[in-house]
């Protein structure tokens, strides 16, 4: 970081330099020519658009296509030529030049790992890393490969700058957040825009049934084996092109396409084992009898009313959450095969993976299949076809906020109540439980979520000329959902006991249509001068169709199917659709290939805006600056390579509901007669959100490619926020959609490569991959200054309020507790102190100050080992559990470890208040007593691989095997008094309540060992 | 124009008009909201969809109830929502969710009301019959809702029309408390000779019009500056409209709160609930629900041993247990019809009505009616009650305990000066609710708090 404000004046030297050099040489003398070709040392192809030049000189080439170029009136005499070029580490070598004559310099570059070079999606096409001059981040297949998680977006944590990926829940299956550069948006959506082969997938969490917190995601319908790739357009002027929707970036996902050849057979299979990371501490009987006697004697009452006998009561203590964790199987089978011939390539795969949970009761499994087929039809028309099929089979469990919960309850849960007893061989409420019995919801309820889905394609190419072609794809997302839910009348203090049974069943289906086309040309296409444009035209078709039913009541023996259900008490039949028309425009051009520009234009109509406010128009504009090809920086460019890049652009956000600008009426029966009443209060002139992005950043790469950098600052302001606006209830509404409001990120993201120890093929190798982000984040501007609360479970949590970050804490203020009385001391408003608060206040922000991953490889021999390190520092955690595990005895919850500390005597101190049987002690109040700092450092994954030698690899007619040895999540270093501090009880559908731990299902440790392996 | 140029003109308007056919969607489950009033039968649907706002589980389906009782001394809290123990403790934020819920739930309804009462009128389509009945019932609605507002927050705004916009809302500001009250009278006086249903006890009927006049009067007499002799007098005129020719309670006290909500003779007006369209009455009282409250002890000492109600309205949470449970709504199922109003209430509103008139012998005679009913023997004035404060601090005590559970304790207490007596107020303002933090924020103080919140 600290070099870079440096760098500048280093080329402004340069500049001026060069600007006095031309006069030495103007002399005329005898010449001769170099000619050459640069070829790929791996490939042994020719490299085309290598700078080949003359050492001490401005002079120099381009190579063509095939790699060859010619360097005219050379000076006779000794001369030393450089090639270079992104991507290859740079060689010079001399050579003798005769007048007259022409000598001959090859090369042969070695291709450097540096993430400067690589290919990557930008939308409508493709661009080489040096070409693009907007914040792209591209990630490789072997950053998620192998890793024990279901969704791909799980697997990219700590991945990438500026992405922020944050778990909610260890659930299997269950949906992750991710936020590009921050959140942006109060109640429009926050995640970013999935794009598979070109088709935006139906995303975001669908389930009909809410288990309080438990999300589920429609990424985890991805096989994270079929990819091959995924580039993240991060600033605005690269994800301008998907124009209302970008606002939140896009992740571009490639799945993996033959090569024609020799029939490839690959297997990546693994299998692991997990265990719950940690445990939270919670009191043992006689503590708990102990404090619970306590709180009695605290508040004045006789001993002969204490609620518990010690002695009698304690005698037992059971392991509750040692009841609800397992030890649990992990498994992943993929088996592809790809080849063709330069006609026809196919790619062809099948996987099954099953992910059991740490929590009994939970599982997931998914099996998925692809084809993806490429025809070259005729010389001028080529097609391709992707096509992935999955299905899901996901146990999920109730969990967070939820009296049903599996975790809640193992918490919750009085220690002396015994695990096993007389309830159909459970422990209840004979035995003195007050809550429902964890380990009897795991064994008699289930939720289970089953999804078939259809992903894919249809491309055809066709070439007017190799300067024009015209493009077209339709394509498909279809995704089903089956749920049925059962609650066991069996499980004592339940509703379900009350009510004879509850059985849900719930299937909705989701369609995405998406026809479009685009015209791409290349009026220009010297190596020095290209300029392509793009334009085309695409219209998406997004459907929705519902159905729920839950009955309750069943007879004795029956279970899960309404069918045998005595009532109906709850139902749904209904269909939603939106759609959109879009118009985009892109033009690139690369001059000289130092000077890029790049433009693009999209016009989106969407039929969720307003009617007076139909299409958006997003423009965009960037602009790189190869620095280290110009002349003047020759001296330079044998050090380093330098990219300056700048760009400016406009997205938008329409993730709101498919009729939120229309006023409403529905269905509102009374006494089963039919009613109608309004429902909506709409808004006609309701558009997209707006996001205006700047971004100046540079790639630079020193030492032949061996370390390179990736850094991006940024500024995106969001205006026009879709907000769900509160409005006075005496309207008969509480709110309405509005476009109001404002929102600023502003931060840098950098991603650092090295290659410490360049081991050639045997020797010690390491690299190391850095990348942090600091992401300031502030609300600028809201309806009239009025500040919004958000809650989780009916509690205020969470606020938007103007100079706050998105999602700050708003509690009760907690200052300490008085050594003389052992209760809680507050703050008001105006700085006094009292005992009971009423002004809540801004007690922290679950933001991170800054957030990355740190991965180190090491390679020796045939041995591999990787370190990957993940952190986030300076966000805060609401320990929401504390309401209840650290309420100083008012509810009966069991109470976390953290109340061994508690105030006993005057003259303690502590932060614990007293324990109180009539909660007089303020423990109970939700204040920022509850704010935990939730920094950690996370050991995310170490990998250790073995490469089989050839000779082995090659008698079992293979052509590569590895075998190796992963463990996941082994340990956090943190603060943080819950299960995990990366956690969010508000789960993906909240853009404002981030950073609250209200029963969380806790996170796994795995170890898996696996095998990869191709013939 | 030549044909080449034409022809492109052409496709693109066709373009055009054929993206404005694709962004053209219909909500395949809701009408337009403008749409819900063209004819008679959807005039009947908007009065109908009126009515649900009542089963609202902030409403009638759960709050009026709940938060009725709890800052009074019946009921505490013992769950998991610690903002229902503020409201036990009478320490209530001003953002305080279920507070903020009842009046966001009463005010719905009352827009429903308001959106009959401004477009039936207008409705060429709608036949004069159907036209009086939906406006009388609507008035009624809107008059009961008033009613409920101005009881637990004092002055309210007073929408009397469908909001235009959002802004306009922001416009509103406080109706002081007796001009609400004239609003309610006006609204009930224009009900009463419209409504026709005389016999569906889950809708508006001429009798329930008279009961709530009745109610609504009682209640007034203690607003300060109230005319209260005046007052007493005409919830006492009232009253005799209602009970002229009925005076039967139900027998059994059980009756009045079976599972099902089964019709008794007693009924007034009560809201309808099935086991789809529930109330959560029963799962926040019964032990086998969520139990967030339960009784008092200290409620269950001041029943007789043989009070008839009190099987029905509480009993042991598990047989055998010393730990209560109230029992006046029976399942969790929640397809009970709670009572908007009685014939206990207003023999009890006519008993009080005649004490504060100075009528002492006629209100014991008429609050002995439900003593009787309760099993109890019949007090004696002279014997059992001697003083105007005797006969009112008995007709509070059957008050308590017929109304138990049913959202009419603190009101009482309010109404009768005795909240800061019974319970520990940190601030005399503290006998209103506060004003919704959101109503004041979003009406940039148009809407004042109330005092000392």
């Amino acid at each position: 970081m600290q070099f870079l404000p440096r760098r500048p004046f280093v080329a402004l030297a340069a500049l001026l330099v060069a600007l006095a050099a031309p006069a030495g040489i103007a002399r005329a003398q005898a010449t001769g020519t170099i000619r050459g070709t640069v070829t790929d040392s791996a490939s042994r192809r020719g490299v085309p658009g290598v700078q080949v030049t003359i050492a001490g000189t401005t002079r120099g080439a381009v190579t063509n296509d095939d790699g060859v170029y010619t360097l005219g009136s050379v000076p006779v005499g000794l001369t030393t030529v450089r090639a270079q070029r992104l991507g290859y580490s740079t060689q010079s070598r001399s050579v003798t030049v005769g007048a007259g004559e022409i000598a001959t310099a090859d090369f042969a570059l070695h291709p450097v790992a540096t993430v400067l070079s690589a290919v990557v999606s930008v939308g409508y096409g493709t661009a080489s890393r040096q070409d693009v001059s907007s914040a792209i981040a591209s990630v490789d297949s072997t950053a998620f490969a192998n890793t024990p998680v279901a969704s791909v977006d799980n697997a990219l944590q700590g991945r990438i700058p500026g992405v922020q990926v944050m778990q909610n829940s260890g659930e299997p299956g269950s949906g992750i957040s991710m936020r590009v550069r921050g959140p942006a948006s109060l109640n429009a959506g926050n995640q970013p825009l999935y794009v598979v082969d070109g088709v935006p997938m139906i995303q975001g969490s669908l389930s009909q049934i809410a288990l309080s917190g438990q999300d589920v995601t429609a990424i985890s319908g991805l096989n994270p084996d079929e990819i091959a790739s995924i580039d993240v357009l991060k600033d605005a002027a690269a994800a301008a092109i998907y124009g209302s929707r970008g606002s939140n970036g896009v992740v571009i996902i490639t799945t993996k396409r033959g090569a024609a050849g020799k029939t490839k057979f690959s297997l990546n299979s693994y299998v692991g084992t997990q265990k719950v990371e940690k445990t939270i501490g919670l009191l043992n009987a006689q503590q708990y009898v102990e404090l619970y006697n306590e709180s009695a004697a605290n508040d004045g009452y006789d001993p002969a009313d204490y609620p518990f006998v010690p002695g009698v009561d304690d005698a037992n203590t059971y392991d509750w959450q040692g009841a609800v964790f397992r030890r649990s199987p992990v498994s992943d089978v993929n088996l592809s095969m790809s080849g063709g011939g330069e006609r026809l390539k196919f790619y062809l795969s099948g996987s099954n993976f099953d992910q059991r949970g740490i929590v009994i009761g939970s599982g997931y499994r998914r099996q998925a299949a692809r084809l993806n087929m490429d025809l070259n039809a005729t010389d001028k028309l080529f097609v391709s076809s992707s096509v992935g099929l999955t299905r899901e089979d996901n146990d999920r469990i109730p969990g967070d906020q939820s009296l049903d919960g599996v975790v809640t309850n193992a918490i919750g849960m009085q220690p002396f109540v015994p695990i096993y007893g007389s309830n159909y061989g459970y422990g209840g409420r004979a035995d003195g439980a007050r809550y429902s019995n964890p380990v009897a919801i795991a064994a008699f309820n289930f939720d289970n979520y089953r999804t078939l889905r259809a992903l894919g394609n249809l491309d055809a190419k066709y070439s007017f000329s190799d300067r024009l072609w015209l493009s077209g794809r339709v394509g498909a997302d279809v995704y089903g959902i089956n749920e049925l839910t059962w609650g066991d009348p069996r499980i004592d203090r339940t509703y379900a006991q009350s009510a004879n049974g509850v059985g849900r069943t719930a299937s909705n289906t989701n369609t995405k249509y998406v026809a479009e086309s685009f015209l791409t040309v290349e009026p220009l296409n010297q190596a020095d001068n290209r300029l392509s444009v793009i334009g085309g035209a695409s219209v998406e078709y997004n459907h929705r169709d519902l159905s729920f039913a839950r009955g309750e009541g069943f007879p004795a023996g029956f279970s899960t199917y309404v069918a045998n259900a005595a009532t109906i008490t709850s139902w749904d039949g209904s269909a939603t659709d939106n759609n959109l028309v879009s118009f985009f425009t892109r033009a690139n051009w690369s001059y000289r290939e130092r000077y890029l520009l790049s433009a693009s234009l999209r016009a989106d109509g969407s039929s969720r805006f307003g009617a007076d406010n139909r299409y958006g128009i997003f423009p965009a504009v960037s602009l790189g600056w190869n620095v280290t090809d110009e002349s003047f920086a020759q001296g330079l460019a044998n050090l380093a390579t330098l990219k300056l890049r700048a760009s400016y652009g406009v997205t938008g956000n329409q993730g709101i509901g498919d009729f939120a600008s229309r006023s409403l009426a529905s269905g509102t029966p009374y006494s089963a007669e039919a009613g109608v009443s309004a429902t909506q209060l709409g808004n006609p002139g309701l558009k997209w959100e707006t996001t205006k992005e700047v971004d100046l950043g540079a790639d630079v790469s020193v030492l032949d490619g061996r370390a390179s950098l990736i850094v991006d600052w940024y500024n995106r302001n969001t205006d026009d926020l879709l907000v769900r606006r509160p409005i006075p209830a005496t309207s008969g509404y509480t709110s309405i959609w509005s476009n109001i409001g404002s929102i600023r990120n502003r931060g840098v993201d950098m991603g650092l490569h090295t290659v410490n120890l360049d081991g050639g093929t045997r020797g010690l190798g390491w690299t190391s991959d850095l990348n942090v982000t600091w992401n300031r984040n502030v609300v600028t501007a809201l309806y009239g200054g009025q500040l919004a609360t958000f809650n989780v479970s009916s509690r205020i949590t969470s606020v938007a309020a103007v100079g706050q970050p998105l999602g700050e804490f708003y509690l009760y203020k907690f200052l300490r507790v008085d050594p003389a009385t052992g209760n809680a001391v507050f703050a008001n408003a105006d700085g006094t102190e009292t005992d009971s608060p009423t002004d809540r206040m801004f007690v922290g922000s679950p933001q991170p100050k800054y957030y990355g991953g740190f991965t180190n490889t090491f390679t020796f021999r045939n041995f591999d080992l990787r370190g990957f390190l993940q952190f986030s520092q300076g966000n805060k955690v609401f320990n929401m559990m504390r309401i209840f595990t650290d309420d100083g005895g008012c509810t009966w919850d069991n109470l976390s470890t953290i109340a061994l500390t508690r105030w006993q005597k005057p003259g303690d101190i502590t932060n614990e208040p007293r324990v109180s049987y009539d909660c007089t002690s303020g423990a109970d109040v939700i204040s920022s007593r509850f704010i935990e700092d939730g920094s950690f450092v996370r050991l995310g994954e170490v990998t250790l691989g073995y490469k089989l030698p050839d000779r082995l690899a090659a008698a079992a007619r293979m052509t590569n095997a590895r075998l190796y040895l992963s463990g996941r999540n082994l340990h956090t270093w943190t603060n943080y008094s819950g299960y995990n501090p990366d956690v969010n009880s508000a789960g993906i559908g909240s853009n404002v309540v981030m950073g609250v731990d209200y029963y969380a299902y806790p996170l796994a440790r795995t170890f898996t060992l696996g095998v990869s392996a191709a013939w | 124009m030549r044909l080449t140029r034409a022809l492109p003109a052409a496709a693109l308007a066709l373009l055009v008009v054929g993206c404005d056919n694709v962004l053209t969607t219909t909500p395949g489950s809701n009408i337009p909201a403008d749409q819900i009033i063209v004819d008679s039968k959807s005039a009947q649907g908007a009065l109908t969809g009126a009515y649900d706002g009542l089963q609202s589980l902030s409403y009638y389906g759960l709050d009026i109830q709940l938060l009725g009782d709890l800052p009074a001394d019946n009921s505490t809290w013992v769950g998991t929502y610690q903002f229902l123990g503020d409201i036990e403790n009478n320490q209530i934020a001003a953002d305080n969710p279920e507070v903020t819920d009842m009046w966001t739930a009463i005010y719905r309804q009352i827009d429903r009301d308001n959106v009959i009462l401004s477009r039936v009128p207008d409705v060429a389509a709608i036949d004069d019959a159907t036209k009086k009945e939906v406006m009388g019932e609507a008035y009624f609605l809107r008059a009961l809702g008033y009613s409920n507002l101005v009881k637990f927050w004092g002055a309210v705004p007073m929408p009397l029309a469908p909001v235009q916009s959002a802004d306009d809302a922001a416009n509103y500001t406080r109706t002081p408390v007796l001009d609400v009250y004239a609003q309610i009278l006006s609204d009930l006086d224009k009900a009463a000779p419209m409504i026709g249903n005389t016999t569906d006890t889950r809708r508006a009927t001429p009798m329930a019009v008279e009961a709530i006049r009745a109610r609504v009067l009682f209640y007034r007499a203690s607003v300060p500056g109230a005319n209260a002799q005046a007052d007493y007098q005409a919830a006492l005129d009232a009253a005799n409209v209602v009970l002229a020719g009925r005076d039967t309670l139900t027998v059994p006290f059980g009756n009045l709160f079976t599972a099902t909500g089964s019709n008794t003779a007693e009924d007034i007006f009560r809201v309808s609930f099935t086991p789809a369209e529930y109330n959560e009455l029963g799962y926040y009282w019964l032990y086998a629900g969520r139990t967030e409250v339960r009784p008092t002890k200290e409620l269950a000492s001041t029943f007789a041993a043989n009070d008839l109600r009190k099987p029905y309205t509480f009993g042991p949470r598990t047989s055998g247990s010393s730990q209560l449970q109230a029992t006046k709504w029976p399942t969790t199922i929640g397809a009970e019809h709670p009572h908007v109003i009685r014939l206990a209430e207003v023999v009890l509103i006519k008993a009080e009505a005649l004490a504060r008139l100075g009528r002492l012998a006629e209100a014991v005679d008429e609050y002995n009616k439900v003593r009787i009913r309760a099993g109890l023997p019949k007090h004696v004035l002279g014997v059992d009650v001697t003083t105007q404060a005797d006969v009112l601090a008995a007709i509070m005590l059957e008050r308590r305990h017929e109304f138990a559970f049913e959202g009419d304790r603190w009101p009482d207490l309010v109404r009768a000066g005795l909240a800061g007596t019974v319970k520990d107020l940190a601030k005399p303002g503290y006998v209103l609710f506060p004003i919704p933090a959101r109503e004041v924020t979003t009406t940039n103080g148009n809407v004042t708090q109330n005092p000392d919140y």
